[in-house]
Protein backbone atom coordinates (compact mmCIF):
# COMPACT_ATOMS: atom_id res chain seq x y z
CA UNK A 1 0.00 0.00 0.00
CA UNK A 2 1.18 3.43 -1.00
CA UNK A 3 0.54 6.39 1.44
CA UNK A 4 0.31 10.16 0.19
CA UNK A 5 2.34 13.20 1.37
CA UNK A 6 1.16 16.37 0.06
CA UNK A 7 3.44 18.92 -0.52
CA UNK A 8 2.74 22.87 -1.63
CA UNK A 9 2.68 21.52 -5.47
CA UNK A 10 2.00 17.70 -5.77
CA UNK A 11 0.97 14.73 -4.09
CA UNK A 12 3.66 12.21 -3.49
CA UNK A 13 2.83 8.46 -3.51
CA UNK A 14 4.85 6.90 -0.13
CA UNK A 15 5.53 3.34 0.62
CA UNK A 16 5.23 2.30 3.38
CA UNK A 17 8.45 2.14 5.82
CA UNK A 18 9.47 -1.31 7.19
CA UNK A 19 9.85 0.27 10.29
CA UNK A 20 7.03 3.07 11.11
CA UNK A 21 6.97 5.57 14.41
CA UNK A 22 4.21 6.30 16.33
CA UNK A 23 3.47 8.53 19.26
CA UNK A 24 0.58 8.27 21.60
CA UNK A 25 -0.65 11.70 23.24
CA UNK A 26 -1.05 13.04 26.36
CA UNK A 27 -4.76 12.90 27.26
CA UNK A 28 -6.80 16.42 26.78
CA UNK A 29 -8.08 18.34 30.08
CA UNK A 30 -11.02 17.64 28.44
CA UNK A 31 -10.15 14.17 27.94
CA UNK A 32 -9.29 13.96 31.72
CA UNK A 33 -12.62 15.52 32.74
CA UNK A 34 -14.28 13.17 30.77
CA UNK A 35 -12.58 10.10 32.18
CA UNK A 36 -12.72 11.22 35.31
CA UNK A 37 -17.12 11.81 35.06
CA UNK A 38 -17.05 8.29 33.53
CA UNK A 39 -15.05 6.74 36.73
CA UNK A 40 -17.31 9.04 38.76
CA UNK A 41 -20.73 7.40 37.62
CA UNK A 42 -19.16 3.91 37.17
CA UNK A 43 -18.48 4.07 40.95
CA UNK A 44 -21.93 5.09 41.82
CA UNK A 45 -23.32 1.97 39.84
CA UNK A 46 -21.10 0.29 41.28
CA UNK A 47 -21.79 0.96 44.94
CA UNK A 48 -25.25 0.69 44.45
CA UNK A 49 -25.00 -2.58 43.16
CA UNK A 50 -22.78 -3.43 45.72
CA UNK A 51 -25.58 -2.33 48.49
CA UNK A 52 -28.08 -4.48 46.63
CA UNK A 53 -26.25 -7.15 46.61
CA UNK A 54 -25.32 -6.80 50.06
CA UNK A 55 -29.13 -6.60 50.76
CA UNK A 56 -30.17 -9.15 49.06
CA UNK A 57 -27.84 -11.38 50.82
CA UNK A 58 -29.06 -10.02 53.83
CA UNK A 59 -32.60 -11.07 53.34
CA UNK A 60 -31.64 -14.43 52.33
CA UNK A 61 -29.91 -14.63 55.29
CA UNK A 62 -26.58 -15.57 53.76
CA UNK A 63 -24.98 -12.44 53.97
CA UNK A 64 -22.08 -14.05 56.30
CA UNK A 65 -21.44 -16.62 53.59
CA UNK A 66 -21.26 -14.08 50.63
CA UNK A 67 -19.80 -10.74 51.82
CA UNK A 68 -16.68 -11.94 51.03
CA UNK A 69 -17.25 -12.77 47.64
CA UNK A 70 -19.69 -9.37 47.44
CA UNK A 71 -16.57 -7.45 48.64
CA UNK A 72 -14.24 -9.23 46.31
CA UNK A 73 -15.89 -8.26 43.24
CA UNK A 74 -16.76 -4.78 43.97
CA UNK A 75 -12.71 -4.04 44.92
CA UNK A 76 -11.69 -5.21 42.08
CA UNK A 77 -14.50 -3.23 39.54
CA UNK A 78 -13.95 -0.41 41.58
CA UNK A 79 -10.11 -0.16 40.79
CA UNK A 80 -10.16 -0.36 37.23
CA UNK A 81 -8.61 2.48 35.78
CA UNK A 82 -10.65 4.38 33.44
CA UNK A 83 -8.61 5.69 30.83
CA UNK A 84 -8.90 9.41 29.21
CA UNK A 85 -8.66 8.66 25.46
CA UNK A 86 -5.75 9.74 24.25
CA UNK A 87 -4.61 10.90 20.31
CA UNK A 88 -2.40 8.31 18.56
CA UNK A 89 -0.42 10.04 15.67
CA UNK A 90 1.42 7.63 13.04
CA UNK A 91 3.62 8.10 10.09
CA UNK A 92 1.39 6.30 8.09
CA UNK A 93 -2.12 7.10 9.23
CA UNK A 94 -5.19 5.09 9.35
CA UNK A 95 -6.48 7.51 6.23
CA UNK A 96 -3.82 6.86 4.04
CA UNK A 97 -1.65 9.56 4.43
CA UNK A 98 2.20 9.71 5.38
CA UNK A 99 3.58 12.02 7.98
CA UNK A 100 7.03 13.41 8.47
CA UNK A 101 8.92 13.85 12.09
CA UNK A 102 8.59 17.21 11.89
CA UNK A 103 4.58 16.97 12.35
CA UNK A 104 4.60 15.64 15.63
CA UNK A 105 3.68 18.01 19.00
CA UNK A 106 6.96 16.88 21.04
CA UNK A 107 5.04 18.33 24.06
CA UNK A 108 2.28 16.35 24.00
CA UNK A 109 4.12 13.01 23.73
CA UNK A 110 3.19 10.15 26.21
CA UNK A 111 4.95 7.38 24.58
CA UNK A 112 6.74 7.05 21.41
CA UNK A 113 7.17 3.91 19.44
CA UNK A 114 9.08 2.76 16.46
CA UNK A 115 7.80 -0.94 15.32
CA UNK A 116 8.07 -2.84 12.41
CA UNK A 117 5.14 -2.35 10.09
CA UNK A 118 4.24 -6.25 9.40
CA UNK A 119 4.59 -7.07 13.11
CA UNK A 120 3.87 -4.52 15.91
CA UNK A 121 4.65 -6.72 18.63
CA UNK A 122 8.53 -6.37 17.45
CA UNK A 123 8.69 -2.57 19.01
CA UNK A 124 10.82 -0.53 20.84
CA UNK A 125 9.08 2.09 23.11
CA UNK A 126 9.91 4.99 25.05
CA UNK A 127 7.32 6.89 27.97
CA UNK A 128 8.32 10.11 27.06
CA UNK A 129 9.35 12.83 29.58
CA UNK A 130 9.21 16.35 30.01
CA UNK A 131 12.40 17.89 27.43
CA UNK A 132 13.09 14.64 25.72
CA UNK A 133 13.14 15.35 22.20
CA UNK A 134 12.54 12.34 19.66
CA UNK A 135 15.56 11.65 16.76
CA UNK A 136 14.45 9.71 14.31
CA UNK A 137 16.34 9.57 10.97
CA UNK A 138 17.68 6.43 8.28
CA UNK A 139 21.42 6.48 8.29
CA UNK A 140 22.27 5.18 4.41
CA UNK A 141 25.16 3.38 4.00
CA UNK A 142 27.02 1.99 0.63
CA UNK A 143 29.05 -0.28 2.30
CA UNK A 144 33.01 -1.00 0.09
CA UNK A 145 32.07 -3.14 -2.56
CA UNK A 146 28.36 -2.78 -2.59
CA UNK A 147 26.20 -0.43 -5.39
CA UNK A 148 23.09 -0.04 -3.22
CA UNK A 149 23.08 2.19 0.25
CA UNK A 150 21.23 -0.01 2.93
CA UNK A 151 18.76 1.81 4.56
CA UNK A 152 19.24 1.77 8.60
CA UNK A 153 16.73 3.39 10.85
CA UNK A 154 17.72 5.49 13.54
CA UNK A 155 15.09 6.19 16.34
CA UNK A 156 15.20 7.38 20.14
CA UNK A 157 15.36 10.69 21.93
CA UNK A 158 17.51 13.44 23.37
CA UNK A 159 17.44 14.53 27.23
CA UNK A 160 19.29 16.22 29.72
CA UNK A 161 22.04 17.03 26.59
CA UNK A 162 22.36 13.09 25.89
CA UNK A 163 21.70 11.10 23.09
CA UNK A 164 20.52 7.46 23.50
CA UNK A 165 20.01 5.98 19.88
CA UNK A 166 18.87 2.40 18.49
CA UNK A 167 19.81 1.66 15.29
CA UNK A 168 17.72 -1.34 13.33
CA UNK A 169 20.21 -2.71 10.20
CA UNK A 170 18.49 -4.61 7.39
CA UNK A 171 18.40 -7.52 8.74
CA UNK A 172 16.25 -6.22 12.28
CA UNK A 173 19.17 -6.23 14.56
CA UNK A 174 18.74 -2.97 17.05
CA UNK A 175 21.85 -1.82 18.17
CA UNK A 176 22.03 0.87 20.80
CA UNK A 177 24.20 3.60 20.96
CA UNK A 178 24.82 6.79 23.37
CA UNK A 179 25.76 8.78 20.30
CA UNK A 180 25.54 9.23 16.71
CA UNK A 181 29.24 8.10 16.56
CA UNK A 182 29.35 4.21 14.73
CA UNK A 183 30.84 2.56 12.22
CA UNK A 184 27.90 0.17 10.93
CA UNK A 185 30.03 -1.59 8.30
CA UNK A 186 32.49 -2.68 10.76
CA UNK A 187 29.60 -3.81 12.77
CA UNK A 188 28.29 -6.13 10.04
CA UNK A 189 25.95 -3.66 8.38
CA UNK B 1 9.84 8.04 1.45
CA UNK B 2 13.07 7.89 0.67
CA UNK B 3 15.37 9.90 -1.47
CA UNK B 4 17.27 8.97 -4.49
CA UNK B 5 20.61 9.47 -4.14
CA UNK B 6 24.05 8.09 -5.96
CA UNK B 7 27.41 9.18 -6.26
CA UNK B 8 28.07 10.49 -9.58
CA UNK B 9 31.90 10.82 -11.00
CA UNK B 10 32.94 13.43 -12.78
CA UNK B 11 35.91 12.87 -15.82
CA UNK B 12 37.90 14.93 -18.17
CA UNK B 13 38.29 18.36 -19.23
CA UNK B 14 34.53 19.01 -20.44
CA UNK B 15 33.35 17.24 -16.74
CA UNK B 16 31.84 14.62 -18.25
CA UNK B 17 29.83 12.94 -15.58
CA UNK B 18 29.08 8.81 -15.15
CA UNK B 19 26.13 9.06 -12.65
CA UNK B 20 25.41 5.50 -10.34
CA UNK B 21 29.07 4.64 -9.98
CA UNK B 22 29.02 0.77 -9.53
CA UNK B 23 32.56 1.23 -7.85
CA UNK B 24 35.23 3.67 -7.26
CA UNK B 25 38.09 1.75 -9.28
CA UNK B 26 41.28 3.52 -9.17
CA UNK B 27 44.09 3.43 -12.30
CA UNK B 28 46.23 4.77 -14.74
CA UNK B 29 43.19 6.53 -16.38
CA UNK B 30 41.00 9.14 -16.01
CA UNK B 31 37.73 7.24 -16.51
CA UNK B 32 34.34 6.09 -14.18
CA UNK B 33 34.32 2.23 -13.40
CA UNK B 34 38.27 1.75 -14.65
CA UNK B 35 39.45 -1.65 -15.25
CA UNK B 36 42.52 -1.74 -12.78
CA UNK B 37 43.59 -4.75 -14.25
CA UNK B 38 43.69 -2.81 -17.85
CA UNK B 39 44.95 0.48 -16.25
CA UNK B 40 47.22 -0.72 -12.86
CA UNK B 41 48.88 2.36 -11.43
CA UNK B 42 52.94 2.14 -12.29
CA UNK B 43 54.54 1.84 -8.86
CA UNK B 44 56.29 5.23 -7.72
CA UNK B 45 53.44 7.15 -9.46
CA UNK B 46 50.32 8.20 -8.70
CA UNK B 47 46.62 6.77 -9.78
CA UNK B 48 44.47 9.98 -11.48
CA UNK B 49 42.41 11.76 -9.11
CA UNK B 50 38.79 11.24 -8.34
CA UNK B 51 36.20 13.45 -8.38
CA UNK B 52 32.74 12.14 -6.78
CA UNK B 53 29.71 13.83 -5.83
CA UNK B 54 26.81 12.73 -3.51
CA UNK B 55 23.75 13.60 -6.03
CA UNK B 56 20.22 14.23 -4.73
CA UNK B 57 18.17 13.71 -8.09
CA UNK B 58 14.72 13.47 -5.80
CA UNK B 59 14.44 14.69 -2.71
CA UNK B 60 11.24 12.28 -2.90
CA UNK B 61 9.28 14.28 0.21
CA UNK B 62 12.27 14.05 2.71
CA UNK B 63 13.52 17.15 4.01
CA UNK B 64 16.43 17.18 4.22
CA UNK B 65 20.11 14.92 3.25
CA UNK B 66 23.37 15.48 5.37
CA UNK B 67 26.22 14.16 7.11
CA UNK B 68 28.02 12.53 4.53
CA UNK B 69 30.66 10.58 5.20
CA UNK B 70 33.12 8.55 3.26
CA UNK B 71 35.86 6.42 4.04
CA UNK B 72 38.22 3.73 2.90
CA UNK B 73 38.42 -0.53 3.95
CA UNK B 74 41.07 -2.67 2.69
CA UNK B 75 44.91 -2.23 3.38
CA UNK B 76 46.62 -0.13 0.42
CA UNK B 77 49.97 -2.47 -0.44
CA UNK B 78 53.31 -1.35 0.34
CA UNK B 79 53.86 2.63 1.44
CA UNK B 80 50.88 3.37 -0.89
CA UNK B 81 48.90 6.52 0.75
CA UNK B 82 45.85 7.34 0.08
CA UNK B 83 45.02 10.94 0.05
CA UNK B 84 41.67 13.07 -0.50
CA UNK B 85 39.92 16.63 0.58
CA UNK B 86 37.83 14.70 2.77
CA UNK B 87 38.61 15.59 6.83
CA UNK B 88 36.19 16.37 9.52
CA UNK B 89 38.02 19.74 10.82
CA UNK B 90 39.66 22.50 9.06
CA UNK B 91 37.08 21.47 6.09
CA UNK B 92 38.98 23.15 3.00
CA UNK B 93 35.19 24.10 1.51
CA UNK B 94 33.58 23.45 -1.82
CA UNK B 95 36.45 22.52 -4.60
CA UNK B 96 35.84 23.80 -8.02
CA UNK B 97 35.89 21.20 -10.66
CA UNK B 98 38.91 20.78 -12.86
CA UNK B 99 39.94 17.76 -14.74
CA UNK B 100 41.51 15.12 -13.12
CA UNK B 101 45.58 15.04 -12.83
CA UNK B 102 47.47 11.84 -12.43
CA UNK B 103 50.57 14.24 -10.61
CA UNK B 104 50.27 14.68 -6.72
CA UNK B 105 46.98 16.11 -5.91
CA UNK B 106 46.74 19.26 -4.59
CA UNK B 107 43.00 19.28 -3.21
CA UNK B 108 43.73 15.80 -1.85
CA UNK B 109 45.75 16.64 0.92
CA UNK B 110 44.63 14.38 3.82
CA UNK B 111 44.60 10.83 4.84
CA UNK B 112 41.91 8.80 3.65
CA UNK B 113 40.16 7.59 7.13
CA UNK B 114 40.01 3.91 7.41
CA UNK B 115 37.13 3.36 9.42
CA UNK B 116 33.78 5.72 9.69
CA UNK B 117 34.72 9.44 10.51
CA UNK B 118 33.00 9.92 14.05
CA UNK B 119 31.17 13.32 12.19
CA UNK B 120 30.93 14.39 8.23
CA UNK B 121 33.77 14.83 6.11
CA UNK B 122 32.62 15.73 3.23
CA UNK B 123 30.48 19.36 2.91
CA UNK B 124 27.75 20.55 1.12
CA UNK B 125 27.82 23.91 -0.27
CA UNK B 126 30.87 23.94 1.48
CA UNK B 127 30.18 23.56 5.19
CA UNK B 128 30.57 19.99 6.92
CA UNK B 129 27.06 21.29 8.49
CA UNK B 130 25.44 21.83 5.17
CA UNK B 131 22.11 19.82 4.13
CA UNK B 132 20.55 19.63 0.88
CA UNK B 133 17.22 20.34 1.59
CA UNK B 134 16.49 20.13 -2.00
CA UNK B 135 17.90 18.47 -4.97
CA UNK B 136 21.78 18.90 -5.89
CA UNK B 137 24.89 17.85 -5.10
CA UNK B 138 27.40 17.37 -2.56
CA UNK B 139 31.10 19.00 -2.60
CA UNK B 140 33.32 17.46 -4.66
CA UNK B 141 34.99 14.15 -3.23
CA UNK B 142 38.62 14.48 -4.50
CA UNK B 143 40.79 11.83 -3.59
CA UNK B 144 44.19 10.09 -5.26
CA UNK B 145 46.31 6.91 -4.53
CA UNK B 146 49.91 7.61 -4.17
CA UNK B 147 52.49 5.02 -4.80
CA UNK B 148 56.05 3.97 -4.15
CA UNK B 149 58.47 2.80 -6.35
CA UNK B 150 58.66 -0.53 -4.11
CA UNK B 151 54.61 -1.21 -4.21
CA UNK B 152 53.33 -4.29 -6.13
CA UNK B 153 50.44 -4.04 -7.34
CA UNK B 154 47.43 -6.21 -5.59
CA UNK B 155 46.15 -4.56 -3.01
CA UNK B 156 42.60 -3.94 -2.84
CA UNK B 157 40.98 -1.62 -1.25
CA UNK B 158 37.05 -0.05 -1.78
CA UNK B 159 35.26 3.23 -0.42
CA UNK B 160 32.02 3.18 1.79
CA UNK B 161 29.59 6.30 1.53
CA UNK B 162 27.08 7.31 4.14
CA UNK B 163 24.68 10.19 4.68
CA UNK B 164 21.52 10.48 7.11
CA UNK B 165 18.13 11.27 5.82
CA UNK B 166 15.25 12.92 7.43
CA UNK B 167 11.68 12.34 6.31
Amino acid sequence: MKYKYITENKTIEVPKERWCWGVIYKPTPEAIKIAERETEERNQKLKEERNKRINTANKMGVLGAKRKEIYNWYNKEISRTIRPFMDEFHQFDNDGYFHKVGEIDQDRIYMASLYKADDISKRIDIPWREGMRIIHKYTNVRPAGEAEFKRIYVFGFKYQGKEHLNYITPEDRIIMLPDQEVDLVEIGI
Amino acid sequence: MAAIVTIDESNGVGEVQEVDIANSNMGNVDDAELDPVAYPITPGENSYEKWQRFHVSDMNGSSEISNLKVWRTGALGGAAVHKTNARISDYGGAETYAKPVKTASAVADQTMPTSAPASANLGIGGSLAGALTVEGYSDYLVHQIQTNVADVAGSESVLNFQYDEVA
